[in-house]
């Protein structure tokens, strides 16, 4: 059954807004703006600001909030174990203690900003990924770094690997699913015994997957030949990248709030 | 001038051998196909019709013999490229022919390689779009439609190229019975718009709108003719590892006591038509 | 002892967004011995109502019995249920992994914890059973034909002597005479008291082989019964959605226009019964 396939919910979802509109340049070059900004500032009230502008961007792009929410979703293990390190190890005033743990205030401060901080980088490449469709991202990396390619840079092949890549992330999951259930009602027992055992219980899985994948990458290479693919060379786009106007102005506003962040977090003024 | 009638391929003492083995695959075949037919490549597995399939296109070429297009042998750069850009392939497994993440950006992969403008992708990928029913789901994921769908945007993926030929490569052979009768009306639709087209497949359920058929049998031409003419032949079909279908063993006996004329071919229609006379 | 399903309901991921309800409350049995089909189009329902039988998914609501043991209540018993009912996925040659025919066969056995002595018959039983020889044993399945590594695939469940077998579409792929093969096959298995479930597409299929059949779609049972009840069925009734079987369509489609032809999906008894219509 498919159900590995919701997954990958967290990728592209279709929708005509201005976000999903603008050139995928722009875009990924504005998530990396924001992300240094997002990594540049170190107040509550900063994050707060990030978040805010945050939210401006999912409404203008006409997702359902829970939807952007949900894409951290993966990394919140990761979230509530970085935080809970710097909530207990940091240094300062006490302000609870129960055997050798003890919790300070700047711990507390501490564990609040890095899981804010690392929320919002993940829900901003949310924002990318979810309203950028794989091959629009893949188009945009190659031409922003095409420039490399007289160094010898392989920008096209890059970006075609990772189309492909992404599309084939479903398709494995299903097959990977299927085996491991094949296996288990032939009687392998993937969980049991001790880590060598545990280890040489998944040949069974790995050893098919392995074959699978090498006889699904030839037949698919041999169906994009047969559809005249022959490299980047000379290749067009139905949705050629256009940089206009829009672009221009969306990367003004992106820089000036990164900008104006930063400055206050700062306190420059002051 | 006669437009109906121009050779697209044609196959001259054909055989082909995998580099390093002895046994052909395919032995001394002769074949032609002309605008605006439709043949059906007809054999058990392993009677070398998916090798064929791929001299269509230059994907393989004859180790003996050879095949043109429009005249030009595929060992040429020249007939390579008339190869490549008039006759496109959709294979059996749809999952291992879809390239991109979005059905239409799919659909626009082939066009995209041949440095068609944009506009005009935009404009063939909406028509095959269209055609193969598929315009209403053309921002979905691809991994989200049902096996004939996937197959049905395969087909759209080879039309958009706008080919002279379409090379179907057991095309139905992993689908559902819906998911077949989506394919064959798709072909139908496209043969009566004038496509030129091939099916190859061992199930001659899929042969009674084809105009032409040849039957493989380890790598050789053993027959060609029309459908009623081998649909005819019955049980003689198991040698070279075809069954009948059961309408079609109906329409035998019916014909066998003299019931059905022999224009009547075995679709329903045709057979309820005749029986009502 | 039997297979019995009842009410069987099966939601993925039960309570969040992507909720999906499966199957809708089916009901069906199985004896040793008995060829029973569940005909369904892909997202029917079919291949999740497969996966219960062997223990790889649990109901949400309603039962799974298993010779006397419920689906579900203890995961311990869930290997003994496996053992039971081998399960044969679709293009199970795709599962094969081991370096030569004989471990790949002699791994369900091993696991189950065959003694090492009688794993030799095992695997020659199991060989001979598919129609291998047993030159076979030494080779390695990676090198094999299509065919053959089905076969390989089968026997690698059959050397466990499971007392229900369970096959997803085990025909995809394979030409006329590789069918013919598998269902000679499957007949004599069921002959010698294996209880045969076989999930298709192919309602002609089905009909030729099955004593019971469960017709699936969108999760729910449409028709339960023997070949002749579910043709009888699908012509009385017509089954929106469904693709009939051509000669049934052709039964009815005469009988629509006054031929007194019986319900069939005989080519032979349809024929025949054409015949005497027109001579009258």
């Amino acid at each position: 059954m498919k159900f590995l396939n919701h997954l990958t919910l967290g990728q592209y979802v279709p929708a005509s807004s201005i976000v999903h509109s603008i050139d995928p340049r722009a875009k990924i070059i504005s998530v990396v703006v924001v992300l240094s900004g997002i990594f540049a500032v170190n107040r509550i009230d900063s994050f707060l600001l990030w978040a805010v502008v945050l939210f401006v961007v999912v409404k203008l792009s006409k997702l359902p909030l829970s939807m952007v929410l949900r894409s951290a979703r993966p990394v919140i293990i990761l979230v509530l174990f970085t935080s809970l390190i710097h909530l207990f190890f940091t240094k300062g005033e006490i302000i609870f203690q129960y055997g050798f743990l003890t919790i300070t205030l700047e711990g507390v401060m501490m564990a609040v900003k890095i899981g804010l901080r690392l929320v919002l980088l993940v829900m901003y490449a949310g924002i990318l990924t979810l309203t950028t469709s794989p091959t629009e991202l893949a188009d945009g990396l190659e031409s922003i770094f095409s420039p490399l390619k007289r160094f010898g840079f392989p920008a096209h092949e890059m970006a075609m690997m990772m189309t492909i890549a992404i599309r084939f992330i479903p398709t494995l999951l299903d097959e990977t699913d299927r085996i491991v259930k094949a296996q288990i009602a032939r009687g392998a027992e993937l969980d049991q015994g001790g880590i060598i055992k545990r280890i040489r219980s998944f040949i069974p899985i790995l050893v098919p997957l392995f074959v699978i994948v090498f006889q699904r990458a030839d037949e698919l290479a041999v169906a994009m030949e047969s559809r005249n693919y022959k490299g980047g060379e000379g290749r067009t786009r139905m949705y050629p990248l256009v940089w206009s106007f829009k672009e221009s102005i969306f990367m003004l506003f992106t820089i000036l709030t990164t900008l104006l962040i930063i400055l206050l977090d700062k306190r420059i003024w002051l | 001038m006669n437009f109906q009638k121009e050779l697209i391929i044609e196959l001259k003492n054909l055989s082909f051998f995998y580099p390093g083995t002895k046994r052909p695959v395919l032995r001394d075949l002769d074949f032609k196909l002309r605008s605006g037919e439709w043949i059906a490549v007809l054999g058990a597995n392993g009677s070398g019709k998916s090798t064929l399939a791929k001299h269509f296109n230059a994907l393989l070429v004859p180790t003996q013999g050879a095949c043109f297009v429009y005249g030009h042998d595929t060992k040429t750069n020249e007939g390579q490229f008339l190869a490549r850009k008039n006759v496109t392939l959709v294979f059996q497994n749809p999952d291992n022919q879809i390239v991109a993440a979005i059905v239409e950006e799919d659909v626009a992969f082939g066009p995209e390689n041949l440095g068609i403008p944009s506009v005009e992708i935009e404009e063939r990928v909406k028509k095959a779009l269209k055609v193969t029913g598929l315009y209403d789901v053309r921002k979905r994921p691809t991994y989200t439609l049902s096996g004939g769908q996937k197959q049905r945007l395969a087909v759209a993926g080879a039309i958009a190229m706008e080919p002279a030929c379409m090379v179907l490569d057991e095309a139905t052979s992993m689908l559902d019975p819906k998911g077949r009768k989506e394919i064959n009306d798709v072909l139908c639709k496209l043969h009566k718009g004038g496509m030129t087209l091939i099916s190859i497949t061992h199930r001659l359920e899929e042969i009674v709108y084809c105009d032409r058929c040849v039957v493989l049998s380890r790598g050789a031409k053993v027959w060609e003719g029309t459908p009623r003419d081998l649909l005819i032949m019955g049980d003689g079909l198991l040698e070279w590892g075809l069954r009948v279908p059961p309408l079609v063993e109906v329409w035998g006996r019916l014909r066998d006591a003299g019931l059905l004329s022999d224009e009547v071919l075995p679709k329903i229609d045709e057979m309820v038509d005749a029986l009502c006379l | 002892m039997p297979i019995v399903v009842e009410n069987l309901v099966h939601i993925y991921h039960e309570g969040t967004p992507l909720e999906i309800e499966a199957l809708k409350g089916v009901s069906m049995n199985a004896t040793p011995g008995e060829w029973v089909s569940i005909v369904g189009h892909t997202g029917s329902g079919k291949s999740t109502l497969a996966q219960h039988l062997n223990a790889l998914l649990v109901p949400t609501r309603g039962k799974v019995i298993i010779d006397g043991i419920e689906v579900g209540t203890d995961s311990k018993e869930h290997r003994k249920i496996r053992q039971l009912v081998g399960l044969i996925f679709q293009y199970p040659e795709q599962q094969l992994f081991e370096e030569t025919v004989f471990a790949e066969i002699a791994f369900g056995p091993r696991n189950w914890g065959v003694p090492e002595g009688e794993i030799p018959s095992r695997v020659s039983e199991a060989l001979y059973l598919v129609g291998l020889d047993e030159s076979f044993s030494k080779r390695s399945p990676f090198q094999l034909s299509g065919g053959e590594k089905r076969r390989v695939a089968i026997a690698s469940v059959l050397s466990v002597r499971p007392r229900y077998l369970v096959l997803d579409e085990p025909t995809a792929g394979l030409d006329s005479k590789g069918k013919d093969e598998l269902c000679a096959l499957l007949e004599k298995l069921k002959t010698s008291g294996t209880g045969i479930i076989h999930v298709t597409h192919d309602l002609e299929l089905a009909l030729d082989f099955s004593d019971k059949i469960l017709v699936l779609e969108g999760g729910k049972a449409l028709l339960w019964g023997s070949p002749e009840i579910i043709v009888e069925e699908l012509i009385e009734r017509g089954i929106e959605g469904l693709v009939m079987p051509p000669v049934v369509e052709l039964a009815r489609r005469l009988r629509d226009v006054g031929f007194d032809v019986p319900v069939t999906w005989k080519a032979q008894v349809l024929a025949s019964a054409i015949e005497e219509n027109l001579q009258k």
